[in-house]
Formats: structure tokens, C-alpha cells, sequence
């Protein structure tokens, strides 16, 4: 298939599964989807040709004519806050922050909330567009989540008395199941292969800063740098993987 | 009036009679429909209204194996939507010959 149907079907996955649309009914329009596409192909039409100028108008008449089961969304939003919080307890442990205060452990699940919210948001939003143009959104957007974040951890250590103490073995436990099902989170949407990356880009840098041992706030900004970095080559990788990779 | 705001209602029966007349895949039908001369029809727009005809139960769909390798969406009629087609065959000459008989009037 065309590099630009290939964009079509993922972001189209995107949109609907954002949307809350059940997984099977999104799996079984993409199959007629592409099927249309890799035939309209052959006699030269593109993506445009066969959905129209503007996918987004077509895809709320897709959902409009689906239904929307609440159990799915409530599944979809159960998974993401999971996935999340999971991140993020994974990057606390890798920081070497194995003990909790009160703070923390009330502020860190409201901005995994306030994180879910901005990642849905973002996404509808940025969907559909060009990659500089959806990159920005998706970043402009999550700027919110990330000063509440780093707003929580200020007041942690400004104010914070650690209560809950997480030994060695525990830690490595809990961040190994944890990033299990991350991957596995992960995998229905973007696929095995791409979820991997993901998971290297997510805690790689940060994991080479705590094996070296790098101190200081240089380091700290240079891993989001290549975090960052890594994100926009993986979705550069993304429209040129096959696609019985990117399904997994 | 667009000719797209005018097929609306019409196009569901429009797409229920070619499937009578055989099982078909989404290309094949958006095929079907230009060659029949609905050649402004935007393609896609099949796909929202399967959808809604399977809700209704007018529709049923199998998927089988097609030559090029991936499963493909053929879809038939069932027995509701045969009897459907059959009400909109009249709903429909009636309608006609009614908006002929107005329309040709002073001819």
C-alpha cells in the first residue's frame, strides 16, 4: 500500500479508538478500508479519492453510524490510565525514587487524570494533520500534565516527609511486571515491534543517566531531549514499517 | 439541491438491490453503483451506510479468503432486508411516477 493510505488507515485507527468506538467494529472497517484503498490503488485513486477531502468528516460519520459502547470506553480509558501511571512510576524508579510521601502518592494519580485527559485531547486533536503540525498539538497540550507534574514534585520536596518505602527487590518487581504491561498495552494499538521502541525511547535515555550515574539538570534535559527526538524518528519509522509489522 | 442531498433517502435501496443480486465486497459494490452512473458518489460513503444496514439487520456479512491474500467483508441480503427492498421497489414507483407526472406536466 501507498506510504499516504498507510498514514490514512493508522490515523484513522487513532481517531476511532480515541473516539471510544469498539475495537472490533474499528477492526472490521479498516479491513474493507484498506482492502478499498490497495484496490482504488490500482486504478490510481488515493485516500482522498475514495474518504474524501477531510477524513476527520468522514470518520465522525463512520462513528455516527457505529455504535459507541460505554463498556469499551471505560476499558479504553481503565487501560490508558494504567499505562500512564505505569510510565510513570517506572521513570520514579529509574530516578532512584523508591520512597513515597503524601504528596506523591496523592498527587501523582491525579496527574496521571490530568495526563490521560491531555493524551486523549491531543490525539483527537492532532489527528489527521502533518506530522510538524500534529507534533506541536500533541507537545503544546501536554505541557499542562507535565508542569502539574513537575509542580507535584516541587511541593514533594519542598514540603514532602517520605511514608511509604519500596525496598530493592520490590521495586524490580513491580517496574518489571509493569513494563510487561505496558507492552502489552501497547502492542494492540501500535503493534509488538513499535511498542518495544517505544519502551526504549520512554525509559532508555533515562536508564543510561542512572547506570553512568549523571548527576545534575543538563543530563535531566538531555534525556527528555532524546526522548523526544526518539518519538518523532519513531513516527517517521512508523509510515515506512509493513504492515504486518506495525499490527503486530 | 445537491444531487448528494437527494440520494439520502434513496441510496440505502439503491445499495440493498445490488447486493440481491449477488454477494458483494465494498470495492465491488462502489464499482457497481458508478457503473450504474452515480459517478459523483464519494466511495467511502458506502461504508457508514453498511454499517447502519447491518444494525438494522437489513444486511449480513461473511468474511472469506479473497485471491489477493487478506480476508475480505462480502456482504448479502437477509430476509428483512429482501422485504425491505420489495417496500422500497414500491415506495419508490409510486414516488417517481408521482414526481414525473408533476414534473412533465405542461409536456
Amino acid at each position: 500500500m501507498r506510504k499516504e493510505n498507510e498514514k490514512f488507515i493508522q490515523e484513522m485507527r487513532v481517531y476511532l479508538i480515541t473516539k471510544g468506538v469498539d475495537e472490533e467494529d474499528i477492526e472490521s472497517f479498516l479491513i474493507e478500508a484498506e482492502d478499498h484503498l490497495t484496490e482504488g490503488e490500482k486504478e490510481g485513486k488515493s485516500a482522498a479519492d475514495v474518504f474524501g477531502k477531510s477524513p476527520k468528516a468522514y470518520a465522525k460519520e463512520l462513528i455516527a453510524s457505529m455504535d459507541q459502547s460505554p463498556k469499551d470506553n471505560r476499558k479504553l480509558i481503565a487501560r490508558l490510565i494504567a499505562g500512564v501511571f505505569g510510565i510513570f512510576l517506572v521513570s520514579q524508579f529509574i530516578d532512584g525514587n523508591t520512597a513515597f510521601s503524601l504528596i506523591e502518592l496523592i498527587g501523582y494519580p491525579v496527574s496521571t487524570v490530568i495526563w490521560l485527559i491531555a493524551l486523549i485531547g491531543a490525539l483527537q486533536l492532532s489527528s489527521f494533520h502533518n506530522g510538524v503540525k500534529s507534533f506541536l498539538i500533541v507537545y503544546g497540550i501536554t505541557m499542562i500534565p507535565m508542569l502539574f507534574t513537575v509542580g507535584v514534585t516541587i511541593l514533594h520536596m519542598e514540603y514532602g516527609t517520605d511514608i511509604l518505602f519500596l525496598s530493592q527487590p520490590v521495586v524490580f518487581t513491580i517496574g518489571g511486571i509493569i513494563i510487561l504491561g505496558l507492552i502489552a498495552n501497547f502492542t494492540s494499538l501500535i503493534g509488538i515491534l513499535s511498542s518495544l521502541v517505544l519502551m526504549a525511547i520512554l525509559f532508555g535515555s533515562q536508564l543510561l543517566i542512572r547506570l553512568f550515574q549523571l548527576e545534575g539538570f543538563g543530563w535531566e534535559i538531555g534525556a527528555y531531549a532524546v526522548s523526544v527526538m526518539g518519538l518523532l524518528l519513531m513516527m517517521n519509522f512508523q509510515k515506512q514499517v509493513p504492515k504486518p509489522f506495525m499490527k503486530g | 439541491m445537491q444531487t448528494t442531498q437527494m440520494l439520502k433517502g434513496i441510496i440505502d435501496g439503491c445499495i440493498l438491490s445490488i447486493i440481491h443480486e449477488g454477494e458483494v465486497y465494498g470495492y465491488e459494490l462502489a464499482s457497481k453503483l458508478d457503473s450504474y452512473g452515480f459517478e459523483s458518489f464519494s466511495e467511502g460513503t458506502i461504508y457508514p451506510i453498511l454499517i447502519r444496514l447491518q444494525k438494522d439487520q437489513l444486511i449480513q456479512s461473511t468474511l472469506k479468503k479473497s485471491t489477493a491474500g487478506p480476508k475480505r467483508k462480502y456482504y448479502s441480503l437477509t430476509e428483512k432486508g429482501v422485504e425491505e427492498l420489495a417496500g422500497f421497489q414500491k415506495r419508490w414507483d409510486h414516488l417517481s411516477s408521482t414526481v414525473n407526472l408533476i414534473l412533465r406536466k405542461g409536456e
